[in-house]
């Protein structure tokens, strides 16, 4: 990760933007992962206060049962928690400290969870929430669903996630 | 972003940002060969009134020209296409791009002509000429220059994917189609600045999609103020159909393609391509799979592999 330029002898923060089934973790305390836009997509944040080791994984869609081909690596809800979590470990983080915020999964006017399109965000949400759950790790902080599209930043100096809208 | 200059053709004093103002509109008359237009004279009076209709590229009206002739060739369009050198440089960018999985490299136009046809490679012509305009910030919407463009190549880009998946048999009008079917937010764009705050509350109440909402504060929505552009462009019926119809789908004639690009917009909102102050305020008719013949899976399918293509769409088409 690129090191942040020095303006009037502060440090600035290196932005990473987080596309579409990209996942990026860092241990610089100079780093701000971020992920822009979120619509139905699903932002999972992970920090380690501990290792101060954050990762970021933007999820397009709940499952990878329907893959037919290539996709990005973390396209998939269940390709993309584990793989955060395994990058995560391998910066030093520890599954038991991690603090985890899910932004984004936002709906479509009067979409039903089995909505093709209207509904990717609710069964994106539902789909992390359950892999989650499975491996014992609590969502500590979650801005999902409605009808707002989100950004969201995780700021690894501060230790903070900030979602916007909130 | 492209280029804007360079995708000009011949000499022209006007430069395609400047708004001409509506002078016949003829919103609703004689596009639909049938087909609902939803539009009458009031409303017709009412967006003369208050659209702006963006100049049309000038290689995109030379194109329409000179296909609309009954005698039109393949070197006719060749010819169009070839005065504008930097246009033919990212036409062939984007038929070397892996969404077309050439064996060789083709390296000349006819030798695009000649793999894709002739339909194809006007069809990817016009596209890239209305980069042009679809570049530009439609600032009552919340779109910053080259937002529109992102989330139209995107719906292009997955209108494109859901007709191949379909068996659809000109793939390339899904994408011109669904690059263009926003073009009204161009001109209802300064209209709708007085009315913003009107408009977002209503929207937020999250009980209408938004251009519902439209129709009710300013009388007409996106998508008929972009039919009123299609038609002063004089683009083709199918075309101006899909762009009319892109949010009632079931009420195009020609359905198949108005299903195409609803489908391909919707996806462009749910993956956040390009989203301006109407946000993820959509509604999605699900009998547009019905019209495709395609499961409910299959979008989904079609959003896996989009962030790839979409992103190398835009790298290509940048400058």
């Amino acid at each position: 990760m690129d090191t942040g330029a020095r303006v009037e002898g502060k440090q600035m923060p290196s932005r990473t933007r987080v596309e579409h089934g990209e996942v990026a973790v860092s241990n610089d305390p100079g780093d701000v992962l971020e992920a822009r836009d979120l619509a139905a997509c699903v932002a999972i944040c992970m920090f380690d206060p501990i290792a101060n080791v954050g990762g970021l994984a933007h999820v397009v869609l709940p499952s990878s049962t329907i893959q037919d081909g290539p996709t990005r690596p973390a396209v998939f809800a269940d390709r993309a928690v584990p793989l955060l979590i395994e990058a995560m470990t391998e910066k030093g983080a520890q599954p038991t400290h991690l603090k985890v915020t899910m932004a984004g999964g936002a709906e479509f006017i009067g979409a039903t969870a089995d909505d093709p399109v209207g509904g990717l965000g609710r069964r994106t949400v539902d789909a992390i929430d359950g892999l989650l759950r499975a491996r014992r790790i609590d969502v500590t902080q979650r801005s999902v669903g409605g009808l707002g599209s989100r950004c969201v930043e995780l700021r690894l100096g501060e230790g903070r996630v900030v979602v916007d809208p909130e | 972003m492209w280029n804007f200059d360079s995708v000009r053709v011949g000499s022209s004093s006007t430069p395609s940002s400047v708004h001409a103002p509506l002078l016949a509109c003829g919103a609703g008359e004689g596009s639909a060969g049938g087909a609902a237009t939803g539009t009458d004279a009031a409303l017709r009076a009412m967006l003369a009134n208050s659209l702006q209709l963006p100049t049309i590229p000038h290689v995109a009206a030379a194109l329409i020209r000179v296909t609309d002739q009954p005698r039109a060739s393949a070197s006719d369009v060749r010819d169009v296409i070839s005065t504008d050198q930097a246009l033919v440089t990212k036409l062939l960018r984007v038929v070397n791009s892996p969404m077309y999985g050439m064996r060789k490299r083709v390296t000349t136009l006819t030798h695009a002509v000649a793999m894709l046809g002739f339909e194809a490679v006007k069809n990817l012509a016009l596209a890239a000429s209305f980069s042009e305009v679809l570049g530009q910030s439609a600032e009552g919407y919340g779109l910053d220059p080259g937002r529109l463009w992102m989330h139209s190549i995107a719906a292009g880009c997955a209108a494109r994917l859901a007709a191949e998946r379909t068996g659809y048999a000109q793939p390339e009008e899904a994408f011109v189609a669904g690059v263009i079917h926003d073009v009204g937010k161009l001109a209802a764009s300064v209209h709708i600045q007085s009315m913003y705050s009107e408009i977002l509350a209503k929207a937020a109440c999250g009980k209408r999609a938004f251009n519902a909402v439209e129709r009710e504060v300013m009388g007409f929505d996106h998508a008929q103020a972009g039919e009123a552009v299609a038609l002063s462009w004089n683009l083709p019926e199918p075309l101006s159909q899909s762009i009319r119809w892109h949010h009632e789908p079931g009420r195009a004639e020609h359905a198949v393609l108005a299903a195409l690009v609803h489908l391909g917009d919707a996806l462009a909102v749910a993956l956040g391509y390009g989203l301006g102050i109407d946000g993820v305020s959509y509604t999605f008719h699900q009998s547009c799979l019905i019209t495709l013949g395609m499961s409910g899976a299959d979008p989904m399918r079609i959003a896996a592999i989009m962030p790839d293509a979409v992103e190398r769409l835009a790298h290509i088409t940048q400058g």
